[in-house]
């Protein structure tokens, strides 16, 4: 953006003349705002090398104290929810570099990655650069949560009983391999290699099928899934209807994307239609229809008002070309 | 840091207060862009330095953005723990120096990680909950002028997330939109429209003397 645009843009920007609120609450918050000048940054020196087999042997001591201590509170604790982690989550195997607390996550870090086994429901594969926080492990579900990185599950059990939480979204097992990425920004991506995923946020649903992706962002939950190699018109009409600002904007965004999808992309198409307002239902409808006709038994009128009812009866149609 | 160890004295001078950034002709929104502009180049050097390994480089990036990164914090923790929290980020920042591929967006990815920071502490504190009921009880400080903080910061804590960092970073983090928007990745539009949503939000709450 040039400079001149930005100069229109911000021409009115409040802060270059803060009303008598604003100018209040800066006034008031002045006592919280941070003074650097007052707080030195204190870094803890890195260790060097003459010192690290010496930490290193500190470390190992304490450790030992700690697994003594930690063993000896889990004898009299038996049903802890920590152990019922750690009889959940069992390390298959691990290379590079790792580190694993059986009761709460696990860490790869450079060049490192590691196998989980879930139970009995199957595996999951952490990547380096990767940390996965262990929730929930047992008959009622098993539940973890990526804070940043790649995870690959490969689940075979009766669907939601596994979860993979991110700062975006739940994606919740339907009995799959799929695999979970997070960006150091908190959105997620869930990429489908076989069966479907479910990814939820605040009401708001995705549904995964195999060969699809789908995108989330925290605050926003999951966007709408599209294959994975759906076209590049897609995709690029997909990304401008995520970062609308205003009704014309998502109203051409929305064209954008009914002109370039083609019939497998009912997926994204009818996931738009579940989250559109009204107004916007009737192109959307009739994209659809010239691709799958509207069953007598539904209404489309119903469609076009939004009913629940009438949208998951459609759904089930359309969903037999995802 | 002392003034004399530091490497680019201009810029830690002038770019953590941004009044000081156009100082020159305050009134200028095109001056202010391009000020902006050349805070940018200035925070892209010592991020380049600072990732080499140069700890003074480094201390002007935090004297950059201590407050910014701050303002991202209280909007997550109770300010207190907001203020310890500042030197875990920086700390956490210097050890992964390595890992930042963008040094001209050094001040997004300081935020990025202060963001990180507060969810594990959120985590640590009460597991699955991002905003506890009691988190903004106000905390006993000893000062008028501090419960006064803490009442607008608690208020500010129950705004929608998108309107709660854009506001924190513009009335505690004192930045200006321009700043926001390029540190955030938000449009220039959705900022504005941030700020002005978050305030009539803000002063709704305040008005009814909702401080929680």
């Amino acid at each position: 953006m040039k400079n001149e645009d930005l100069d229109h843009e911000w021409a009115d920007d409040p802060r270059a003349a803060p009303d008598a609120f604003e100018a209040g609450l800066e006034r008031a918050l002045a006592p919280a705002r941070y003074d650097a000048g007052k707080r030195p940054l204190l870094i803890p020196s890195e260790p060097g090398r003459a010192s690290i087999r010496k930490r290193v042997l500190a470390a190992a001591a304490i450790a030992a104290v700690i697994a003594a201590i930690t063993w000896a509170a889990l004898q009299q604790l038996p049903d802890s929810a920590s152990r019922s982690r750690e009889l959940a989550f069992e390390m298959v195997s691990s290379s590079g570099e790792v580190a694993w607390d059986p009761a709460r996550r696990l860490d790869c870090g450079e060049g490192g990655s590691a196998r989980l086994r879930i139970g009995s429901i199957g595996t999951v594969e952490l990547s380096e650069h990767s940390r996965l926080i262990l929730e929930q492990g047992g008959e009622d579900g098993y539940r973890v949560f990526l804070e940043r990185g790649t995870l690959t599950a490969s689940i075979f059990a009766a669907p939601r009983l596994f979860a993979v939480g991110t700062p975006s979204g739940l994606a919740v097992d339907l009995g799959c391999v799929y695999r979970t990425h997070v960006e150091d920004d908190g959105s997620a991506l869930i990429e489908v290699v076989s069966g479907r995923v479910s990814f939820e946020a605040d009401g708001v649903h995705a549904l995964v099928p195999s060969g699809a992706e789908c995108r989330a962002r925290p605050g926003r939950g999951p966007g709408l899934p599209r294959w994975s190699d759906a076209s590049p018109e897609l995709c690029a009409a997909l990304e401008r209807l995520e970062f609308a600002e205003d009704g014309d904007e998502r109203a051409r965004a929305i064209s954008a994307l009914i002109a370039a999808g083609e019939k497998r992309d009912s997926l994204t198409l009818f996931h738009l239609l579940e989250r559109s307002q009204a107004p916007e239902r009737e192109p959307i409808v009739a994209r659809l229809e010239s691709w799958s006709a509207i069953p007598a038994t539904i209404d489309r009128s119903r469609l076009i008002g939004g009913d629940r009812e009438a949208l998951l009866a459609w759904r089930d149609v359309l969903r037999e070309t995802w | 840091m002392s003034a004399a160890s530091d490497p680019f004295p201009r810029s830690r001078a002038r770019a953590p207060e941004r009044a000081d950034l156009v100082a020159a002709n305050v009134g200028s929104e095109q001056n202010r862009s391009r000020m902006d502009d050349v805070a940018r180049t200035l925070d892209g050097e010592l991020a380049r330095r600072a990732r080499l390994g140069d700890r003074a480089a480094f201390d002007a990036l935090y004297a950059r953005f201590a407050r910014g990164v701050h303002a991202v914090l209280a909007t997550r923790v109770r300010a207190s723990e907001a203020e310890d929290l500042v030197q875990d980020v920086f700390v956490c920042a210097w050890r992964a120096r390595g890992e930042l591929r963008e040094p001209d967006r050094v001040g997004a990815w300081l935020f990025t990680i202060a963001r990180r920071e507060a969810l594990a502490a959120q985590r640590c504190r009460v597991p699955s909950a991002l905003l506890p009921d009691d988190l903004a009880a106000p905390e006993v400080t000893g000062s008028a002028e501090r419960d006064e903080a803490e009442r607008v910061l608690a208020a500010l804590r129950h705004l929608p997330e998108a309107y709660r960092e854009t506001l924190s970073l513009r009335l505690l983090g004192e930045l200006s939109g321009i700043e926001i928007a390029r540190l955030t990745g938000m449009t220039h539009g959705s900022v504005r429209v941030n700020l002005h949503k978050g305030l009539e939000m803000l002063r709704e709450r305040l008005s009814r003397g909702d401080g929680r």
